[in-house]
């Protein structure tokens, strides 16, 4: 199977989280209550992602 | 051990599965708790307070303002002995419950406690899922790229994503108190 390639589209390392972690931070404009926790449970999780 | 592409993408998964349960279990099991008793002890008025004031903690200490303890903490060599499938799920909860990390400052999860003592239940869990989550997608993140040893080098000399992350989650806890404090 060939494994589908980020790097293809110049896409640094974190990128996949890091998209859904960005959604999350806008979906917090309309639904905040909701979507404020998720944000900040991705976001604090890319942030001790520096060593995989 | 090596594996195929479609092995190593199946214990991707497993992983993030357990990373999943990992940070959403904890989060309910620990944090909620906690949460819940300090919100017993600390006046409802005086909680959004409390709350900015660890916030403001872990924003100087992200900001470099002093040091906390760090944490290294790597994985059990015994988690090899176990079925791939398994070891994966395992590693991915130890993961996702934060245990098992490479901490650069625990300053990051100060940010955690004002989020937990402003909300409830559901609110945490979905937290501690997202955290899980989070971290259960750099494996397969890095399974997408071509170059598995670019995407390290890559990482290491510093992916915009990490050095963006800390002051985000500061931002999205405070955005959190605020909502539930207003």
């Amino acid at each position: 199977m060939a494994a589908p390639t980020l790097t293809r589209r110049g896409l640094p390392p974190l990128a996949l989280p890091a998209a859904v972690a960005a959604a999350a931070l806008a979906a917090a404009a309309t639904v905040p209550a909701a979507a404020l926790p998720v944000a900040l449970g991705a976001w604090l999780a890319l942030s001790v992602s520096a060593s995989p | 051990m090596e594996r195929s592409p479609v092995g190593e993408l199946r214990a991707g998964l497993w992983f993030l599965a357990g990373s999943v349960a990992g940070g959403a279990g904890v989060a309910i099991a620990v944090l909620w708790p906690l949460a819940e008793v300090v919100r017993f002890a600390l006046p409802g008025a005086l909680r959004p307070w409390g709350g900015l004031a660890v916030v403001a903690v872990a924003a100087a200490a992200v900001a470099g303002a002093f040091e906390l303890p760090r944490v290294y903490r790597q994985a059990r060599q015994t988690l090899g002995e176990l079925p791939p499938a398994l070891g994966a799920f395992v590693f991915g909860v130890e993961i996702g419950m934060g245990i098992r990390t490479h901490t650069s400052s625990l300053a990051l999860y100060l940010a955690l406690v004002p989020a937990a003592l402003a909300a409830g239940p559901a609110a945490i869990a979905a937290m501690g899922a997202a955290f899980g989550a989070a971290r259960g997608l750099v494996p397969i993140d890095r399974f997408l790229h071509i170059d598995g040893l670019g995407w390290d080098d890559r990482l290491a000399a510093g992916s915009w994503v990490v050095r963006a992350a800390p002051a985000l989650a500061v931002a999205a806890a405070l955005g959190w108190v605020a909502v539930t404090a207003a």
